[in-house]
C-alpha cells in the first residue's frame, strides 16, 4: 500500500476513534441521529460567515459552521428539556430550522454562488494526502492528520477527566443530578465537544463518514460490550479503526469514494456482527436449532 | 388566482394533511426521523435501477428508491429486534449504512463513463414551487386514504402503534397493520419527496405532530390538529412567497411550521411554557400565603391565650422585610385568613382551619420522615417546610394509615424542638 | 492447505459457541493465517484500471477536473501528453465525489489542469495546492478579469461558466498553451502548433454561432434556463438570459418566482425554454403549466449541455460538438413561433 494510503486509512482510523468514543456516548443518550442533523444545520452558518468574509475559502466558514452547530445541539437540548418535546421531534424541528433558515439566505442574496456545504465545508479524504504542512522546512504530512491528532487528544483528555461524570449522565441524568454531581456542566461540555468535533471532522472527511462512524461502531460496540461501557468505547473504536482499513481496501477493488466504501464497511462489520454474536447472532440460531434432537417420524424416511 | 399558485397552494395544504397525520403515528413510535432515513436510503435503489435499466425515467428511478426505501425499513425492523430497542439507532444506522452503499454505487457508475446520470439522486427531489397538476392529484387522493384510514382505524392503530405486545396478544393481525401503515408511509414520503424534497418532507413528517401533542393528550384529537397545521404551514409557506422574488416556498413552509409549533410550545395550556410558568407562580404565592398564616397561628399557639400577634414579633420569627410583611398581610387578608386589628394581626376562623392545618401537615411529615424513612430528627425540617403545602387530603390518609395514627392525631409541637429541649 | 483451513475453522466456531475451549495454538495459527490473507489482499491488490496511455515511458500524464478542461487538454497538447479527466461525460462538478483511483492518479500526475473560479470547490483549492510540486494550470487565469461576469457582491463572487462563450475559451486554451510551454520548454514548439491550430477552428466555431444566432429576430433572443449557466454565451451572442433559480445548488425559488416567469414568457411570445443536462425538469414543466393554463403554449427545447460534456461516441463528446449541438437547440426552439390558442 502506497504512502498516500496509510496515510488516508490513518486519518480514518483517527477519526473513527474519535467518532466511535463520542457516538457511543451519544447512542447511550438516544442523540444517534444528531451527526446528520448538523450535517444539515451548518448551513446558515457558512453562509452568514460568507456574508461577513466575502470568501469561500477562508476558516471563518469553518467557525461559521461550528457555531451553529452547536447551536443546533443546544437548542435540540433545550426543546428536549426544557420545552417538553419528544427527544428526535426536537432534532427534526431543529435542523430543518436552521436548515431551511440557510436556504432562505442563500436564495435571496447568494443565488449565484456555490455555498452548500458539500461545495465549501465537506472534505474529501481522498484528497487529504495532497494537503500537506510543513515545520521549519520538515514535511510534517497532511494537515488533517494533525488537526485529527489534536482534536483526538482533546477529546480523550475530556472523556479521561470526565469519565466518571459522562458515564452517570450516559446512564441515568437523574440519579446523576440527585449526587449533586455539576450535570449541567458536563452535558454541556460532552455536547459542545461532540458538535464541534462533527464539524471539524465534516471538514476534513465530509458528512458521510462522519455520521457513519458515529453511529455504527458504537451500535457494534454495543452488542458486544455485555453491559460494560469501557469494553463497549473499546470496541466500538476498534471496530471504526478495522472499518477503517476494510474500507480502503474496498475503495481500492472498486475504484470507489473512499469515505463511503469505509461506512460501507462499517456497516458490513455490523453484519458480521449479527452472523457471529453468541446470543442473539444468526450463526447461534441457526445451531440451536440444529442442536434439538428431533422426534423420530413414524413412518418416514430420515 | 393564478393556477401556479393554486396548484402549489392544494398541494402544499393536502401533503401537508396527509404528511400531518401520517406523522403522528411515527412520533408514537419514536420513528419521527423516518422521513430521513427513507430519503437517504433510496439512493442505492436508484443507483440499481439505473444500472439495471440504462435509463434515466423518473418512474424507474422511483421504482428504484421506493425498493430500497422499504428494504431499508425492513433492516430497521431488524437491527431494533437485534440490538435492542432503540429507535433512533436503528433509523441511524440504516440511513448512513445505506447512503453509504448508495455512494459507492453512484461512484460505480460515474467510473463507467456512460455519463448523463450526474445528480440522479437529484432528479428525484423536487421544489415546492414548481408543484404540478399531477402532484395536487398524487397528494389529494393521499390525503383522501389517510383520511379514511384515520377515521375508521384510528384507535386500532393507535393501539397498534402504542403496545403491539398487546394487540398481538389479543388476536390482532399486528404485522398486516404494521406493514399497511408503513407501506403506506413509505408511498406518502416518496411521491412527497419527489415534489417538495427531503427537508420539507422531514419536516413535514415532525414538526405538526410535534405542535398537536402540546394542545391534547387524545389520539383522535391529535390526528385532527397535526393535519390541520400541516395544511396551515403549507398554506403560510405558499402564500408568504408569493409575496415576493427568491422567497423559496418549501423552507417558507418549513418556517411557518415552526412558528406555529413555537406558539405551541410557549402558549399551549398545561404543557406549555407559559402555562408551567404561571403554575409556578402560583404555587409559590401558595406556599407563601401558607406560610404566612402558619406563622401566624404558630405564634398564638405558644403565646396562649392572646388573641393578637403584632406584626414586629412576626416579622422577626419569620425574617421578613417591611415589603415582604406587608405583601403577605395583604395576600392574606385577601384570601380572608388575617384580620388586620389595632396591635397587629389576628386570624379569622378559616384562617385558624388553614394554619392548624398546615402545621399539623409539617409536623405529621417530620414524623414520618423520621419513624419509616429514618431521616436523623435534625433534617426532618427543611423537607416538612416544603412538603407541607403539597401533601392532599388523600396522602393525608396514607400517611396515617402507614404511622398507625388515627385522624385525630395532631401534635402540638414540632419534632425537632422536642429534641432541642430535650424532651 | 483448504482442508486445513475449513478444519480449523469448524475447530473454532464450535469452541466459540462452547466457550472457547480451543487450544490457543490452534487459535493463533488460524487467526495468523487470516492477518496474512487480508494483508496480501491489500498489498497485492491490483491498481484500479485508468485510462492508459500509450506504452512508451516518455508520455507525460496530466490529470484534468471536468470532462471539459479535459477536453481542452487534449485538444491543445501534443500526443505525448496523456490526459485524463477525474470527472467523466454527464458529471456535475459541484456534485462530484473523489474516488481512490482519483487519489493515485493525482499522485501520479505529472501536471494537472483546472477549470477555477471555484467551480470545483475543495478539488480545485487542492490543485493549486500542487503548485510548489508540478505544474498547475488553472484556465480562468487567461481571462482578464473584466470579461468575467460578477456573481454577487462579494469579492470572489464570479461566474464561472465561461466555457459558453468559445471566446473565453480560447483565452483558456491560450493559458493552459503559455503553462505548458513554460513547464516544458522541449515540446513548445509542438504545443503552440497544436494551439494555434484549436483556436483557428474556436474562432470558426464563434463565427459560426454568430451567424446561426443572427438569424433570430431580436424578439426571440431570450434564453430561459432552470440554472443561470448562460450567462457568457448570451453576453457573447447578444442573447438575453433569464433562469427560474440562480446556478447555486443551495438556492431555491418561490411561486411568485414561477408567475413572475410565466409572466414573462407570455409577454415576451417566447418559443421555448431549456433543460440541461445535469438537472431535472420539474421547474420549467411548471412554468409550462402555468402559460398552458394562460393559453400560452410554451415547448420545452431539447437539453443543454452546461457544465459537462455528454457521454463519448454521443452528440457533444466534445467541446466543439456540444456548442454547436447547443446553438442548433436554441435556435431551432426559438425560431418556432409559438401558437397563441
Amino acid at each position: 500500500m502506497s504512502t498516500d494510503g496509510w496515510w488516508v486509512v490513518g486519518m480514518g482510523a483517527l477519526v473513527a476513534v474519535l467518532c466511535a468514543a463520542l457516538g457511543t456516548f451519544l447512542y447511550l443518550r438516544r442523540l444517534s441521529m444528531l451527526g446528520d442533523a448538523i450535517s444539515h444545520a451548518v448551513l446558515p452558518g457558512i453562509v452568514l460567515a460568507y456574508f461577513i468574509s466575502g470568501a469561500r475559502e477562508s476558516v471563518g466558514l469553518l467557525l461559521g459552521a461550528a457555531l451553529f452547530g452547536l447551536l443546533v445541539t443546544y437548542l435540540i437540548d433545550w426543546l428536549t428539556e426544557k420545552a417538553g418535546m419528544q427527544q428526535d421531534a426536537s432534532i427534526g424541528l431543529s435542523f430543518t430550522l436552521l436548515f431551511s433558515l440557510g436556504i432562505v439566505l442563500v436564495s435571496v442574496w447568494a443565488s449565484r454562488v456555490d455555498i452548500d456545504a458539500d461545495c465549501v465545508l465537506y472534505g474529501d479524504i481522498a484528497l487529504l494526502p495532497f494537503d500537506t504542512w510543513s515545520w521549519k522546512g520538515q514535511s510534517m504530512g497532511p494537515r488533517h492528520f494533525s488537526m485529527l491528532l489534536g482534536l483526538d487528544v482533546l477529546v480523550g483528555l475530556l472523556l479521561w477527566r470526565g469519565y466518571k461524570g459522562m458515564q452517570l449522565l450516559a446512564f441515568d441524568r437523574v440519579f446523576a443530578a440527585s449526587t449533586g454531581m455539576a450535570v449541567g456542566l458536563w452535558h454541556w461540555l460532552l455536547m459542545g465537544g461532540v458538535s464541534l468535533a462533527t464539524v471539524f471532522s465534516f471538514e476534513a472527511v465530509g458528512a458521510i463518514l462522519v455520521v457513519a462512524f458515529l453511529v455504527i461502531p458504537p451500535a457494534i460496540g454495543h452488542l458486544w460490550s455485555f453491559g460494560s461501557l469501557p469494553r463497549m468505547l473499546t470496541i466500538a473504536m476498534l471496530a471504526g479503526v478495522v472499518s477503517s482499513f476494510l474500507g480502503y481496501g474496498l475503495a481500492v477493488w472498486l475504484d470507489s469514494s473512499i469515505a463511503a466504501c469505509m461506512s460501507t464497511a462499517a456497516l458490513l462489520l455490523y453484519g458480521l456482527s449479527w452472523i457471529i454474536h453468541p446470543q442473539r447472532g444468526g450463526l447461534a440460531l441457526l445451531l440451536k436449532k440444529r442442536r434439538v434432537p428431533h422426534a423420530p417420524m413414524m413412518g418416514r424416511m430420515r | 388566482m393564478d393556477t401556479n399558485f393554486a396548484y402549489v397552494l392544494a398541494g402544499s395544504m393536502l401533503l401537508g394533511a396527509a404528511a400531518g397525520a401520517v406523522g403522528v403515528f411515527g412520533l408514537l413510535r419514536k420513528n419521527s426521523l423516518v422521513g430521513e432515513t427513507v430519503a437517504h436510503s433510496m439512493l442505492p435503489g436508484i443507483g440499481m435501477a439505473f444500472l439495471l435499466s440504462g435509463l434515466k425515467n423518473s418512474w424507474i428511478l422511483l421504482l428504484g428508491s421506493v425498493v430500497s426505501a422499504a428494504l431499508s425499513l425492513v433492516f430497521v425492523r431488524w437491527v431494533r429486534r437485534f440490538s435492542g430497542p432503540r429507535p433512533d439507532a436503528a433509523l441511524a444506522i440504516a440511513l448512513s449504512g445505506f447512503y453509504g452503499v448508495g455512494i459507492v454505487l453512484l461512484t460505480f457508475i460515474q467510473n463507467r463513463g456512460t455519463g448523463d446520470f450526474s445528480g440522479l439522486d437529484h432528479v428525484l427531489f423536487g421544489r415546492a414551487a414548481a408543484m404540478l397538476q399531477e402532484d395536487v392529484w398524487v397528494f389529494g387522493g393521499l390525503a383522501l386514504v389517510v383520511l379514511v384510514m384515520a377515521l375508521l382505524g384510528h384507535r386500532s392503530m393507535g393501539l397498534v402503534a402504542f403496545n403491539p405486545d398487546f394487540a398481538r396478544s389479543i388476536g390482532w393481525p399486528v404485522r398486516f397493520y404494521e406493514g399497511a401503515m408503513a407501506g403506506l408511509g413509505i408511498l406518502a414520503i416518496a411521491a412527497g419527496i419527489r415534489a417538495v424534497g427531503i427537508v420539507l418532507m422531514a419536516a413535514l413528517l415532525v414538526i405538526p405532530a410535534a405542535t398537536a401533542r402540546y394542545w391534547t393528550h387524545r389520539l383522535g384529537v391529535t390526528l385532527v390538529l397535526s393535519a390541520l397545521f400541516g395544511a396551515l404551514g403549507g398554506a403560510m409557506g405558499t402564500v408568504l412567497s408569493s409575496a415576493s422574488s427568491s422567497m423559496p416556498t418549501g423552507p417558507l413552509t418549513v418556517l411557518s411550521l415552526c412558528a406555529l409549533a413555537l406558539l405551541g410550545i410557549v402558549f399551549a395550556p398545561e404543557r406549555g411554557l407559559l402555562s408551567k410558568v404561571l403554575r409556578k407562580h402560583r404555587k409559590r404565592l401558595q406556599s407563601e400565603r401558607e406560610n404566612f398564616v402558619k406563622g401566624v397561628v404558630q405564634c398564638l399557639e405558644e403565646r396562649p391565650g392572646t388573641q393578637t400577634v403584632s406584626g414586629s414579633v412576626l416579622r422577626s420569627r419569620m425574617g421578613l422585610s417591611a415589603r415582604e410583611y406587608y405583601r403577605n398581610v395583604r395576600r392574606t387578608v385577601a384570601a380572608g385568613w388575617i384580620l388586620p386589628v389595632v396591635g397587629g394581626l389576628r386570624p379569622t376562623e378559616s384562617g385558624w382551619t388553614e394554619g392548624r392545618r398546615i402545621n399539623r401537615l409539617h409536623r405529621l411529615w417530620e414524623v414520618y420522615l423520621n419513624r419509616k424513612a429514618g431521616v436523623p430528627i435534625d433534617r426532618v425540617h427543611e423537607s416538612a417546610e416544603v412538603i407541607e403545602h403539597l401533601l392532599t387530603p388523600e396522602l393525608e390518609r396514607d400517611i396515617l394509615a402507614e404511622l398507625g395514627l388515627c385522624e385525630h392525631y395532631a401534635p402540638t409541637v414540632e419534632i425537632h424542638l422536642h429534641s432541642a429541649t430535650g424532651a | 492447505m483448504e482442508c486445513d483451513l475449513g478444519h480449523l475453522l469448524f475447530q473454532v466456531l464450535k469452541a466459540y459457541f462452547c466457550r472457547f475451549q480451543i487450544s490457543r495454538i490452534a487459535l493463533i495459527a488460524t487467526l495468523r493465517r487470516w492477518a496474512g490473507l487480508g494483508l496480501g489482499l491489500l498489498f497485492g491488490c491490483s491498481p484500479s484500471p485508468t485510462q492508459e496511455g500509450p506504452a512508451e515511458t516518455v508520455s507525460i500524464r496530466v490529470v484534468a477536473t471536468t470532462s471539459l478542461a479535459a477536453d481542452l487538454a487534449r485538444s491543445v497538447l501534443p500526443e505525448v501528453f496523456v490526459v485524463e479527466g477525474l470527472m467523466g461525460p454527464g458529471t456535475d462538478p459541484h456534485l462530484y465525489k473523489s474516488t481512490q483511483g482519483d487519489l493515485k492518479a493525482l499522485r501520479e500526475a505529472d501536471a494537472l489542469v483546472h477549470t477555477g473560479l471555484q467551480l470545483e470547490g475543495k478539488l480545485g483549492q487542492i490543485f493549486e495546492k500542487q503548485r510548489s510540486e508540478k505544474p498547475v494550470s488553472r484556465l480562468s487565469d487567461g481571462i482578464p478579469v473584466s470579461a468575467l461576469i460578477k456573481s454577487s457582491g462579494f469579492a470572489d463572487g464570479y461566474d464561472p461558466h465561461f466555457w459558453m462563450d468559445p471566446q473565453r475559451w480560447a483565452d483558456a486554451a491560450a493559458q493552459l498553451s503559455q503553462d505548458f510551454q513554460k513547464a516544458y520548454p522541449e515540446h513548445a514548439q509542438s504545443i503552440e502548433a497544436r494551439f494555434q491550430r484549436y483556436r483557428a477552428e474556436l474562432e470558426a466555431l464563434d463565427r459560426e454561432v454568430e451567424t446561426a444566432v443572427a438569424g433570430l429576430p431580436d424578439s426571440a433572443r431570450w434564453l430561459v434556463t432552470t440554472h443561470d449557466a448562460f450567462n457568457y454565451f448570451g453576453k457573447r451572442y447578444g442573447i438575453q438570459v433569464r433562469s427560474l433559480q440562480g446556478f447555486s445548488t443551495a438556492a431555491d425559488f418561490g411561486v411568485k418566482d414561477v408567475r413572475d416567469l410565466v409572466d414573462f414568457v407570455i409577454a415576451q411570445n417566447i418559443a421555448a425554454v431549456f433543460v440541461e443536462n445535469i438537472v431535472s425538469s420539474r421547474s420549467l414543466d411548471a412554468v409550462v403549466e402555468g402559460c398552458r393554463s394562460k393559453g400560452f403554449i410554451l415547448n420545452l427545447g431539447s437539453s443543454l449541455y452546461t457544465d459537462a460534456l455528454g457521454p463519448t461516441g454521443a452528440e457533444a463528446d466534445t467541446y466543439l460538438k456540444m456548442i454547436r449541438v447547443n446553438t442548433r437547440s436554441i435556435v431551432h426552439a426559438l425560431q418556432s413561433p409559438s401558437i397563441e390558442s
